[in-house]
């Protein structure tokens, strides 16, 4: 009696702790690099015909060697920036992830080797200053289309490596600085402090289909293999 | 013989006016320094970013004009940035109009376009002279000083110049440092008078002796 009970219980056991195993090996992927600093303004375009916007690498992540073997469902961001106040709803600066090594972002975005998500960076996001400022955005939404885009840049890398920009149809003036100095001013005589500044890109990652095919079966199976366990078809005559 | 006694009276004379203009002479230094306030105005002919306002309450004493400067400044992205300075917090552009604020003729770079930096304006102190300012601004200047016991600051680049100026870095405040040499000599008015009455008088002296010499000449001629 004792061991109907225990045995499904242990399938289900066994299901849940292949799924958290699975979810512990990296369905969180997280990269933390030093920031880059490089800035490039959008061109005059016949779209663009007044060249506004600019565009500023945030640094190139690295996510591991099969990283672009997963489904991205959701991604965030770490990041030191300077914005303008009116860099906020929709004109808030987004998200692009690139290939590694883009010299031209609008290029790149045309032939595929970049994607935009609708990850925005804020200036009325917490903390609120007209400074160098470090902010972290929640999870946003990945789509399927920009998921596929993202594991196919990663693919174009043999280190599957990626490069995420903050860009603004709108605004030149956005930093995002490799480094900052203080000045301090020591018995009345100036001194600079270097501070080099991180960021870290956050993304989530569905779990693989076999595992949540596992899962979603085990519970079944139990039950299907206690039913012919009891059905006496199938039970072993007893003697009497 | 005259003529070498008009020459050495007359360079004398010059070298005794120097002397007092040099020795009336006064400079001194004023520093200030204040953390940036980076509010932007941004028209079609320009992008104006006050910096602050600072030196307040500074006695404008016996001093006629700011001479020479230093700027330190944090900022980013900039190249050939004007440092602006005078009486206007905000309006940039109607306080330019109303030559109210000045143009120091400093030009703030960044050394590297991918950092926020301590930009050092012309050099650090130990190495490089103060930047001259132009006479007229360091003029205006003082006189702005004088007049409200203040000076504001503001960088000026082009209206689609994308340079950032930072108020605070990661919670700490981004500090904007200014050094003025002020002097009082000035060829103000009554110095150009002083320099230029003797030298009127011994040029009269000397055509006045020319001609009494020839006078002299013609008599003493005529005697014989």
């Amino acid at each position: 009696m004792l061991s109907h009970v225990l045995k499904p219980f242990g399938f289900v056991l066994l299901s849940l702790q292949l799924l958290m195993g699975s979810v512990n090996a990296g369905y969180i992927f997280s990269s933390t690099v030093e920031q880059n600093g490089t800035k490039v303004d959008f061109k005059k375009t016949p779209q663009n015909p007044a060249g506004t916007g600019s565009a500023s690498k945030i640094g190139l992540y690295s996510f591991g060697a099969d990283a672009d073997q997963f489904d991205y469902i959701r991604a965030k961001i770490r990041v030191w920036v300077q914005l303008p106040p009116e860099a906020i709803g929709d004109k808030a600066p987004y998200i692009v992830i690139a290939k590694s090594g883009t010299l031209d972002l609008d290029l790149a975005l045309t032939v595929g080797d970049a994607v935009r998500l609708d990850l925005r960076v804020s200036y009325d996001m917490f903390p609120i200053s007209n400074g160098v400022v470090e902010k972290q955005t929640e999870f946003e939404t990945v789509t399927f289309q920009q998921s596929l885009a993202i594991a196919a840049i990663m693919a174009k890398d043999p280190d599957r490596k990626v490069e995420a920009w903050l860009a603004s149809d709108d605004f030149k003036a956005i930093t995002v600085p490799a480094s900052f100095d203080t000045l301090q001013i020591v018995n009345g005589r100036p001194t600079i402090v270097t501070k080099v500044l991180t960021s870290t890109l956050t993304l989530e990652a569905v779990p693989e289909p076999s595992t949540i095919a596992l899962f979603l079966t085990t519970p079944w199976m139990a039950h299907k293999w206690k039913r012919r366990r009891k059905h006496p078809a199938n039970s072993k005559p007893s003697i009497e | 013989m005259n003529f070498i006694r008009t020459i050495k009276s007359g360079l004398t004379l010059t070298c005794l006016l120097i002397s007092a203009i040099h020795s009336s002479a006064q400079a001194d230094v004023i520093t200030d320094f204040g953390q940036q306030v980076s509010n932007v105005e941004k028209t079609a002919s320009s992008r104006a970013i006050y910096l602050g306002r600072l030196f307040n309450n500074v006695d404008p004493g016996p001093f006629r004009r700011m001479e020479s400067m230093y700027a330190i400044v944090t900022i980013a992205q900039a190249t050939n940035v004007a440092l602006f300075i005078g009486d206007a917090s905000s309006g940039f552009e109607a306080a330019r109009a109303a030559n109210k604020v000045f143009d120091s003729g400093l030009r703030v770079t960044n050394a590297t376009q991918d950092r926020t930096e301590v930009v050092f304006v012309p050099g650090d102190p130990n190495v490089s002279p103060p930047q001259d300012i132009p006479i007229p601004a360091g003029l205006g200047i003082h006189d702005s000083l004088a007049l409200n016991r203040r000076l504001d600051f503001w960088l000026v680049g082009e209206s689609n110049s994308g340079f950032t100026v930072p108020s605070t870095l990661g919670g700490d405040p981004a500090i904007f440092f200014i050094e003025f040499n002020r002097t009082t000599s000035v060829p103000e008015p009554s110095s150009i008078a002083l320099l230029a009455i003797p030298a009127v008088g011994s040029l009269i002296r000397m055509r006045r002796k020319k001609k009494l010499l020839a006078n002299k000449e013609t008599i003493s001629e005529q005697a014989a």
